[in-house]
């Protein structure tokens, strides 16, 4: 730029030039006239023929450059009308871009390369032109470019005519208006349609400047401001490709632009010209049409050489035209709109100003022909300035592209409007485009039309341009603004200045935003993009359940699961738990006294429940012991009897014995002597002894004073089974018939006791003698303690169970069962003084161990008690007068228990009954009448009905039953003393008894043999008298050969010897049964 | 025009269209330093509908910084952080992105506690 004008002031410019170029615009208008010099001395280079044409050419090309010019001036005012428009187009040329994508770029690269030929080529050849020969063969380029100026010639040349027309219309109908009239005159004339041009532009440039002027005033407003900053931002790209493209399509539309001017112009004649005109555009638009095509490729190598032309630019180039635009926008922008209200207005001041103008313009143009002509005659001048020459020549190449550049834009401006041609409604977007550039409407329909689409493209405008508004460029417009209005001349400097700094960043920006679009689109090529979608978060709403757990199960609570049955638990072991306990012991002891207590109460309780036990176990184990004792001695004692019956133990040298077994004597009956003893009929081992009373009694032994009686089991003679003990003298004794459980003894005080052999020890005591304990049983019951009437007064002789031992088999033996088993039975006692008392035995269910209050006889806890049921009082029968009958021994009849027996001390026998008045025979007697003490009487134990007696005298009588008289009669001198112990029958042979006498000699009888003397005669003792002789009953138990019968001897000295009778004693001779009763008959 | 076209020609194959494997986006790794980011801020909180807002904004900006030290140079970030109350209701969330998969990716992360949902995800976009 500086070199421009420097270049302008000093070579170029006349005074009146310098003069002019205080005004801005002039020098404006100088550069351009000197660019047109500058094509017009090229144009010379042809030849003169063309001479003219060319000119015509040059000429038309100069007023395209002064329509340039003003388009570049109309297009700043119009640019922001057209900007929408622009937009649109930038954006729909980005988007073709787009779509083409490579494509183009590799046209463009072509291109690139064919632009820098040409390029070169070109200036070369400008080279040429300008400093050597400008008749030189032009390259193709300059003649493609003479083609395009040729069309562009016709084209002008066209529009001319049309204007003429248009002119002279407007003359005809419309001459109120001076200048359309002043160029209807100087219709022909070039110059002074130049010169109506340049009053066009000066006109414009003056209303810019008054419009600037104003705008100054109104420069708060906002809008217009921020329409170019958005212009500015959101233009960024559009405007690159605006500058890279947008100049193509601007340049080929350029034409059409300028006539689309003029035709404003025109439009403002009239509205009927208006409808002739619409004929003629719709012809010229078909023209257009075609030149456009033509056109179009000479456009493109124009292009081509501008570009080629820019590509030599430097930096400085580059930005300065960035500045150019900067420029050109904001100019725009501030003329905008402003202008366009305004339009009319000035019209008139644009006017009277027009005629200064183009008297001005008329001189100018003189002065440049001048210059041209000064410039074809001086070319050598020309070449000494070479590189002066060259400098400008770069300089006016920038102002060409700055020329062009605008020309870009005034093509950018109409390309909406080519675009739009295309289209059917093309006047109608035309139309308003007329009202736009602010002309008067006559017409009021079309007016009112025209005024809406006004109205409509100004917002548009508005809306496009709105946000322009930075506080950085209202500042910078401002200062602008103040620059233009103070001083025009100064204005390019400033402007420069300012150009400089904004224009850089935007470059940069945009040079930027290109990149990054670039690279957008590049990459987007290669990248795929796709949609994928993620889930961030999820989550479920809350059940009752957790809700109700959040809310109460973490507040100061618990959860605890309970079963209704609480206590409701199973356990099961299959081991039972070891009961682990502390003793000490010192040695492996036999009872609980062996170890010590260990630990703790346990053992306390135990050590009592087992001293408990103890007592009961050894109470127990007692009675077993005895029970079963009893049995097993039975056993053995059987045993011992068959071991016996072999070995002869004891032999002795009595005929009648095999042998004999001592009874021990007891120390505590030491002294005494068996007075009685008594076999029991059943059991025949069983032994009663009754001592007799003690002759002297020592204080040392307790039981001196007492009755005793042992009873023995003759298979045990070392013990005997029980003592008992009674308070007075035991005469006779015997058991309970069929079982030797109870004892019953008949006393010296006429008592009577029975005992239960049954009762525990632990009733009785136990007495401590010599180192040995005896115990003593004591009467169960004892009648001494009964009412003293019903007991005995008197000794009791005989005591005797009224039971039939020899009763037959069949006859009997269910009777013996029955009294057995209830144990009741009758007791007969007979006392001396010839009472017999009948007492029955009976069992008392519960024994009281307190013992009775009522009967006294019955000892505690006893249960067998003696009942007085009768008795008898013996009575004398040979005398009336009844006197007390002292009797000896009574006998039961064997056969007939009701009758009874009982030896007197009258020498007879008293027969009586128990139920009834009399007996028969009454009673039985000796042979004498002398009163003897009938002593002993013993019946047949074969139910044979006899009976021996012993007297007091030393007789034996034989009786029968059925006579009162003796059979026979064995005097005392047989045996030759006085006293006759006993006469008993042998229990074995019924024809066989034995006698026996003081002398302790036993007679045997054997009636078979003769009973006048006695078979045998032996002595039982030498040293000692016999007590007592006593036979087992048990005859049949002997003849059965189970146990052979047995004799006890009692001797005075108390020693006791069980014989065995031997065997001819003890076995039946033949017929020997029947003989007795023949030989009882014999009588 | 020419200037852009010559930098085509240079640049055209200098394009890094994946990321150095190093610098990938790892949502493993992201994942991890949320899941601090989230515990560090809100262990022991429970909701507070005021004081949320500004958890967000700092959960959010810590994650940023932190992942920002990560090391994922040509990464552009966005960190999205939701705090809300537990009430019991259902939450969904989901996101839509169109991206390139190949280089993009996002992490995510969700604190819980009796209080407070706080769902956060981290968006790494590769920036070419």
């Amino acid at each position: 730029m500086p070199s421009e004008k420097v270049r302008s002031k000093e070579d170029t410019w006349t005074t009146n030039e310098l003069k002019k170029a205080l005004n801005k615009d002039e020098i404006r208008k100088e550069r351009e006239r000197l660019k047109r010099e500058r094509r017009e001395g090229k144009g010379e280079d042809i030849n003169e023929y063309e001479e003219k044409e060319r000119r015509h050419r040059r000429d038309g090309e100069e007023r395209r450059h002064h329509r340039d010019d003003e388009d570049r001036k109309k297009h700043r005012e119009s640019k922001r009308e057209e900007l929408t428009e622009d937009e649109r187009e930038a954006q729909r040329r980005e988007r073709r871009e787009r779509k083409e994508g490579k494509s183009s770029k590799s046209d463009d690269k072509r291109r690139d390369e064919d632009r820098r030929r040409h390029r070169d080529e070109e200036e070369e050849d400008r080279r040429e032109r300008r400093h050597r020969d400008r008749d030189e063969k032009r390259p193709r380029d300059d003649r493609n470019r003479e083609e395009e100026r040729e069309r562009r010639r016709r084209e002008k040349e066209a529009e001319r005519e049309k204007r003429h027309r248009d002119k002279d219309d407007r003359h005809r109908e419309k001459e109120e208006k001076d200048d359309r009239r002043r160029r209807h005159e100087e219709d022909d004339d070039k110059r002074r349609r130049h010169r109506d041009e340049d009053g066009e532009d000066r006109r414009r440039r003056h209303r810019d400047e008054d419009g600037e002027d104003r705008r100054r005033q109104r420069d708060e407003d906002g809008e217009d401001r921020r329409r170019r900053h958005r212009d500015e931002d959101d233009d960024g790209k559009r405007r690159r490709h605006r500058d890279e493209d947008g100049e193509e399509r601007r340049r080929r539309h350029k034409d059409e632009d300028e006539e689309d001017r003029r035709r404003k112009h025109r439009k403002d004649d009239g509205d009927e010209d208006r409808k002739r005109r619409h004929h003629r555009d719709e012809d010229e638009r078909e023209k257009r049409r075609e030149r456009h095509r033509e056109d179009e490729d000479g456009y493109k190598r124009e292009k081509h050489r501008q570009r080629e032309k820019r590509g030599e630019r430097t930096l400085d180039e580059d930005e300065r035209e960035r500045q150019r635009q900067e420029r050109r926008e904001k100019r725009e922008a501030k003329e905008g709109g402003k202008s366009r209200h305004r339009e009319e207005d000035e019209e008139e001041r644009r006017r009277r100003k027009e005629k200064e103008r183009e008297k001005e313009r008329e001189r100018e143009k003189e002065k440049e022909r001048e210059r041209e002509k000064r410039k074809s005659a001086k070319p050598s001048r020309k070449r000494e300035n070479e590189p002066e020459e060259e400098e400008n020549g770069y300089g006016d190449y920038e102002d060409d592209f700055e020329d062009y550049e605008d020309d870009f834009e005034e093509e950018e401006d109409d390309t909406p409007v080519v675009k739009g041609k295309q289209l059917s409604d093309y006047d109608l977007q035309k139309t308003p485009r007329k009202g736009g550039a602010g002309l008067d409407y006559s017409d009021s329909e079309m007016d009112e039309v025209l005024r809406a689409l006004d109205q409509e493209n100004e917002r548009l405008y508005q809306d496009s341009r709105q946000g322009n508004d930075s506080p950085r460029y209202n500042q910078y417009n401002k200062q602008y603004d103040d620059q233009d209005s103070d001083s025009e001349p100064a204005r390019p400097v400033t402007r420069g200045l300012i150009n400089f700094t904004g224009a850089r960043q935007r470059a940069i920006s945009r040079k930027a935003n290109s990149k990054t679009a670039k690279r957008a689109q590049d990459l987007l090529q290669m990248i795929e993009l796709d949609v994928s979608s993620y889930d961030l978060f999820d989550l479920p709403p809350v059940k009752e359940y957790d809700l109700y757990i959040r809310s109460f199960g973490r507040t100061d609570t618990k959860q605890a699961y309970v079963q209704t049955n609480d206590d409701n638990i199973d356990r099961e072991i299959q081991t039972e738990e070891i009961d682990v306990r502390q003793k000490w012991t010192q040695h492996l002891a036999e009872d609980f006294t062996g170890c010590g207590r260990g630990d703790g109460e346990k053992d306390l309780d135990e050590e009592e429940t087992a001293q408990q036990n103890k007592q009961q176990d050894l109470g127990r184990l007692n009675s077993f012991i005895q029970k079963a004792g009893q049995v097993i001695s039975i056993l053995l004692d059987e045993e011992k009897d068959q071991q016996r019956q072999e070995k002869a133990e004891n032999r002795t040298n009595l005929s009648l014995s095999e042998g004999y077994s001592q009874l021990t004597c007891l120390s505590i009956l030491k002294g005494r002597c068996v007075e009685f003893a008594h076999f029991s009929p059943t059991q025949p081992n069983y032994l009663l002894t009754a001592y007799s009373k003690c002759a002297e009694a020592s204080e040392s032994n307790p039981v001196d004073r007492k009755g005793i009686i042992c009873v023995w089991n003759t298979n045990e003679p070392s013990y005997p089974q029980r003592i008992l003990a009674c308070e007075s003298q035991p005469v006779c004794c015997c058991f309970s018939p069929y079982k030797t459980t109870l004892v019953f003894a008949g006393m010296v005080d006429g008592s009577v006791c029975a005992w239960d052999l049954r009762e525990p020890p632990a009733l009785h005591k136990s007495i401590k003698y010599e180192n040995s304990d005896h115990l003593l049983r004591y009467p169960t019951y004892n009648t001494a303690g009964i009412n003293e009437v019903k007991n005995h007064q008197s000794p009791v002789t005989t005591l005797s169970p009224v039971v039939s031992y020899t009763d037959s088999d069949s006859d009997t033996h269910d009777s013996h069962e029955d009294s057995s088993g209830g144990l009741s039975f009758q007791l007969v006692s007979c006392e001396e003084l010839g009472v017999l008392k009948f007492w029955v035995v009976a069992e008392i269910s519960s024994p009281d161990m307190a013992g009775s209050e009522f009967d006294l006889g019955l000892s505690p806890g006893g249960r067998i008690k003696l009942v007085l049921s009768s008795s008898i009082q013996l009575q004398n029968p040979l005398r009336e007068k009844s006197e007390p009958l002292r009797s000896f021994e009574l006998q039961l009849s064997p056969g007939d228990l009701n009758h009874f027996y009982v030896g007197t001390e009258k020498g007879f026998v008293y027969h009586g009954l128990r139920f009834g008045s009399r007996a028969y025979p009454r009673t039985f007697t000796a042979l004498n009448d002398a009163p003897v003490d009938i002593k002993t009487i013993d019946f047949s134990p074969f139910s044979h009905p006899c009976f021996l007696v012993t007297t007091g005298d030393g007789d034996v009588h034989l009786f029968s039953t059925k006579t009162d008289t003796a059979l026979v009669s064995w005097p005392s001198r047989v045996w030759g003393t006085m006293g006759v112990k006993c006469a008993r029958w042998s229990q074995s042979r019924p024809c066989v008894f034995y006698v026996l006498d003081d002398n302790s000699r036993l007679y045997t009888f054997d009636l078979l043999e003769g009973d006048s003397m006695p078979a045998k005669i032996e002595t039982l003792s030498n040293d000692a008298r016999v007590t007592c002789l006593s036979f087992t009953s048990d005859v049949r138990q002997a003849g059965h050969g189970g146990r052979n019968p047995q004799m006890l001897i009692c001797l005075e000295s108390g020693v006791n010897h069980i014989h065995t009778i031997a065997k001819d004693y003890r076995e039946q001779q033949t017929l020997e049964d029947e003989f007795l009763p023949s030989y009882l008959a014999r009588f | 025009m020419t200037d852009t076209a010559v930098e085509d020609t240079t640049t055209s194959n200098t394009y890094i269209i994946r990321p150095n494997f190093q610098h990938k986006f790892r949502p493993v790794i992201v994942k991890e330093t949320i899941h601090n980011v989230l515990n560090e801020h809100l262990s022991g909180k429970s909701y507070d509908s005021e004081e949320t807002t500004e958890w967000t904004r700092q959960i959010s900006d810590d994650i940023k910084l932190k992942l920002k030290d990560l090391g994922y140079d040509r990464y552009k970030f966005v960190v999205q952080v939701v705090i809300g109350e537990q009430r019991g209701e259902g939450v969904k969330m989901g996101c839509r992105c169109f991206w390139d998969s190949d280089t993009d990716s996002y992490a995510q992360d969700i604190f819980m506690n009796d209080s407070i949902f706080c769902v956060a995800a981290a968006f790494g976009c590769f920036y070419y």
